[in-house]
């Protein structure tokens, strides 16, 4: 993580959209939770089911999530980055706590038949993965299209050009836009957990 | 030179060329360097992290279970349907204030100007979502209609507490004046339906002469559609 502020973000519908969203939700209205529901939990019940293997633990942790960031709604800052990363970023520990206290349970079992089971793999990783792709996805288009033949594919600017009949130019800004978007957001997640 | 700029590095970070002149300050400034660094990796991760896998939609159920949780916590602290008035108090900010108490508003006693609370609210302090009391819309027999505010709130000094009702989308907002202790009562403009503007925010305005608000709100409630009202 670099120290350096990431201001300078391009004022486009979205963020006005994430504005009006955020204050309604800070300000405490149902329906903002509800959109923002809508919209983060499939990913938050995804990266959870992903961690937990367990469905009945995802839908736990997908609960404990939203109804966490509500009551902390008064303390979500928007400076400090959007929304969506702010519930992810709470999701991640809402996680981590349910790993803990699985592997409390198996210490116990431990204790009582030898036979240690097989450690919980590396959720962080895996969840900064799928919180990348999910980001990808939700860049729009064009940019969710060029993104994936550039980094999916392994295209050349030249062959996303070509291929979409853009300049290149366009092309390779549309690419560097998405990667301060991407680290923005993402950093969002980050600084919440 | 100044730093880079963060196109520039996005565009490093994917292979553009950079000039000489930003090739010799990156050489030299570490928090160039740094970002870089990151811009680069973050691409790598993209590469490795691969095209994703459908996200799966939790349950209905799972909306369900926050709904009901997040209206127990709604029913557990509001006091807005109680018969009898809430007295609730709360230094705003812990600055030294003027308390604002005998909101002694003649809510139920004129029985002679029948009146009905269409919509309530409770207000908390945004701060820490203390209870500082209640809002409540009341529609007089001809239409018109009225915010009452009760509670108790403190004013920094030098500056007043200003009541609005704002849209859902914060966009669109109307000052019903100031909260003194003679002015509890607000007289809604017409044109400016509780249901779409349902936001009641209190702000610290300071004295400067400007109409707009400060941005320095101190607490808000949502009002609500009340069960009785018909």
């Amino acid at each position: 993580m670099v120290g350096t502020a990431v201001v300078g973000r391009n004022v486009v519908a979205d963020d006005l959209e994430e504005a009006r969203l955020q204050r309604a939700f800070v300000a405490g209205d149902e329906r903002a939770l509800e959109t923002l529901y809508r919209d983060v939990s499939p990913l938050v019940y995804s990266l959870a089911l992903r961690s937990l293997a367990s469905q009945a633990e995802a839908e736990d942790v997908t609960q404990q999530t939203f109804v966490a960031a509500w009551r902390a709604r008064a303390s979500y800052d928007h400076r400090r980055g959007a929304l969506r990363g702010w519930v992810v970023g709470i999701a991640r520990r809402k996680i981590a706590d349910a790993q803990a206290a699985r592997s409390r349970e198996s210490t116990r079992l431990t204790s009582l038949f030898a036979a240690a089971p097989a450690a919980a793999d590396e959720p962080g990783e895996r969840i900064d993965e799928m919180l990348l792709a999910h980001e990808i996805d939700m860049l729009g288009d064009p940019r969710r299209v060029i993104m994936a033949l550039a980094f999916y594919e392994g295209a050349t600017h030249e062959q996303i050009s070509r291929d979409l009949g853009l300049p290149l130019g366009t092309v390779k800004s549309h690419i560097r836009r998405s990667l301060l978007t991407l680290r923005s957001r993402l950093e969002a997640a980050d600084v919440a957990s | 030179m100044s730093h880079l700029d963060d196109e520039l590095l996005a565009g490093a970070a994917i292979g553009d060329a950079l000039s000489e002149e930003a090739s010799a300050h990156l050489a030299t400034c570490t928090e160039c360097a740094a970002a870089l660094d990151e811009l680069h990796a973050l691409a790598g991760r993209a590469r490795a992290a691969g095209r994703p896998g459908p996200l799966e939609v939790p349950p209905q159920r799972v909306w369900d279970a926050i709904a009901a949780e997040i209206s127990q916590d709604a029913s557990a602290t509001e006091p807005a349907r109680r018969p009898r008035r809430t007295w609730l108090v709360a230094a705003v900010a812990a600055t030294a204030g003027i308390a604002i108490g005998g909101l002694g508003v003649t809510l139920w006693a004129s029985r002679e100007n029948p009146t009905t609370v269409v919509a309530s609210a409770e207000i908390v302090l945004l701060s820490d979502d203390t209870p500082v009391g209640t809002a409540k819309v009341l529609r007089a027999a001809d239409g018109s209609e009225q915010l009452v505010l009760d509670g108790s709130l403190s004013a920094v000094d030098g500056a007043d507490l200003e009541v609005w009702l704002i849209d859902p989308n914060i966009e669109g907002m109307v000052s019903l004046g100031f909260l003194t202790p003679d002015a509890k009562s607000f007289a809604i403009p017409a044109g400016y339906a509780v249901a779409d503007f349902p936001i009641v925010d209190v702000s610290v305005e300071p004295r400067d002469g400007l109409p707009t608000h400060s941005g320095d709100s101190v607490a808000r409630g949502v009002l609500e559609k009340d069960a009785a009202a018909t």
